[in-house]
This record gives C-alpha cells, structure tokens and sequence, in this order.
C-alpha cells in the first residue's frame, strides 16, 4: 500500500462514518509517519481503521469497504 | 449456537474458529510457562513439529487425538476430563440428584475475541477466507472470478507494493494451493491481506460472517439455555 492508497481509504472511512480522527493500527500505520518507508514493510493491501472517539463504528467500515466489498473488488485494497 | 459458516471443513461456525484459536493459544502459552520447546513436546506427544504446531494455531484439521496428546504432555487433561465425564450433564432420573427440587446450577462461559483489534480483524479475514475456499473449489466459475479480480489489480497498479503477493495469488488460483493462505502463520496473514478471495463471496454470506465477528467482539454467551450477546 502506498502513502495515497492509505488517504484515499481515510476519507472513505470518514464519508462512511462522518467522523474525522481516526486511527489506524497494523503495519500500513507506518505510511502516517513515513511517506515512503522501505517496500518490503508495505506489501499488506490491507490498513485497519477506526473511529477515535467512535470505535464501534468500525463495523460500518468493514461493511462498506472492508475485505470483499466493491470497494475492495474495485480498488485492490 | 451460531450459524455455521460454509467452511473447510464444513459446520465451523466464526465461533468454533475462535475457541480453536484460544485452546492452540493457551496450549503454546502453558509449553512457553514450562519452558519446553517444540522438538521436546513433539517427542514426547509422539507426532512431527508441524502437527504440533497445528495444534498450538487450532488449527481445525488437526485430530482430536492430537490435541488430547499435546494436552497430556502440558499436564491439560483434568480439564477435557470434566467434559468428558457426566460432571457437567444432568443427573439421570430416579437418583436422588435427579429427585432434587433445587434448581440446577447454571454455568456460562463468555467468548469474546482477543482484545487486540487487529487480532479480531484477522479472524474475520481467515473466516472469510475460509468460506470463500470452500466456494471456489465448488465452483470453477467463482475461481475464475477471483483471478480475474487479481488481473485487474495487477493492470490497473502494477507498481503496487503488493504486487508479489497478487502474482503469488495467481499462482495459487492456478494450482489450487489454498492451504498457504489458510494458517495463522505470518506468511499466510500477509498473503490474506493481499487477498482477492472475498470478493467472490455473495453479499448475504460476507454480511452474515461480519455479523458473526461484531457478536463475539462484544462476547457471546455459552452454557445459558439460549446463545445471547451480552449487550
């Protein structure tokens, strides 16, 4: 996943869920630091992502646009 | 308890998954407390090191027999010996416990996934996967589906970082190698993480498997007359 991959999936996830902090965990979090960090730690198309101040919001996320969905199907992550 | 997922092997329900994954889990943790290594419990459970690492992923396919030997060797059996005996099932008719008016005691256990939040996402995933498996190799159709999906993500961003493992996806459509992707291994996390085998799944399906991860993620409820999510 790319730095650009990663902001497109954050504004999805605040269209989804209209809220606008959110944080993401796993290993595509190093692209929030780190632009262009080494390939190798950037092959996973996959970024988890939730609300801050909404956590169970994430369901909404994994629905909309999570593994399997047209969004997935659509963009390749 | 829940609907069963079609899954391999059939009737494992995200549920069942997550229990497996919590007896493998303990079964490392109690071998790691006790300072034995792997070629030593295998030894001693009198199987190979990949089958005991089966057991410690819960993985499904592993035998009961198995399982039970590695639970043995880690001094675990008290605790499958109360499941087995009638400890836990009512007392027969005409006894004096069968004759009691006392109500019976009520055991319920709460599952809940790891507290980890990208644990549970991964379970969902390895639940997704599972069921998607299961279909593609019902279904040449829907395998053809899943590398035309991989084709088109290699056309539309062959820079992508994932592209090795979208190119090792096309491999394993061809030839059928699911099992590399179906573990708890690193290697089979990263190769779902890239994974076009979701998409295939109808919308009913992957919506009733997200639903079954919200339910444990607030904790299901067993042992109680009917399965309820605490709320």
């Amino acid at each position: 996943m790319k730095r650009v991959d990663l902001e497109h999936l954050i504004r999805a996830c605040s269209e989804i869920t209209q809220e606008y902090e959110l944080v993401v965990i796993g290993s595509q979090a190093i692209l929030g630091s780190d632009p262009n960090p080494p390939a190798e730690l950037t092959v996973s198309a996959e970024a988890d992502i939730y609300p801050l101040n909404n956590p169970a919001l994430s369901d909404m996320i994994d629905g909309a646009i999570g593994e399997g969905s047209v969004f997935h199907e659509t963009n390749g992550y | 308890m829940s609907a069963p997922l079609p899954n391999n092997p059939p009737g494992l329900s995200v549920l069942d998954m997550q229990l497996l994954h919590q007896l493998g889990d303990r079964i490392k943790r109690t071998r790691k407390a006790r300072g034995l290594g792997t070629v030593a419990v295998a030894q001693q459970a009198g199987m190979s090191r990949t089958t005991l690492y089966a057991v410690e992923s819960g993985d499904p396919n592993a035998s009961m027999g198995s399982y039970l030997r590695v639970m043995a060797c880690l001094g675990l059996s008290g605790e499958l010996a109360m499941v087995a005996s009638d400890v836990m099932q009512p007392a027969q008719a005409g006894t004096a416990a069968g004759r009691s008016h006392r109500p019976r005691p009520t055991v319920q256990v709460t599952v809940s996934t790891d507290r980890s939040r990208h644990q549970v996402q991964d379970l969902q995933s390895l639940a997704l996967h599972a069921a998607a498996v299961r279909l593609v190799k019902e279904d040449g159709a829907l395998r053809d589906k899943a590398s035309q999906v991989v084709q088109k993500w290699l056309h539309d961003d062959p820079t992508s970082r994932s592209a090795p493992l979208w190119q090792e996806w096309q491999a394993i459509l061809k030839t059928g190698a699911f099992r590399k992707a179906a573990g708890r291994s690193v290697r089979a996390q990263q190769l779902r993480q890239a994974s076009p085998l979701a998409t295939i799944l109808p919308a009913e399906m992957r919506l009733s498997i997200l639903n079954e991860v919200s339910q444990l993620k607030a904790g299901v409820v067993l042992g109680a007359p009917a399965m309820a999510v605490e709320s």
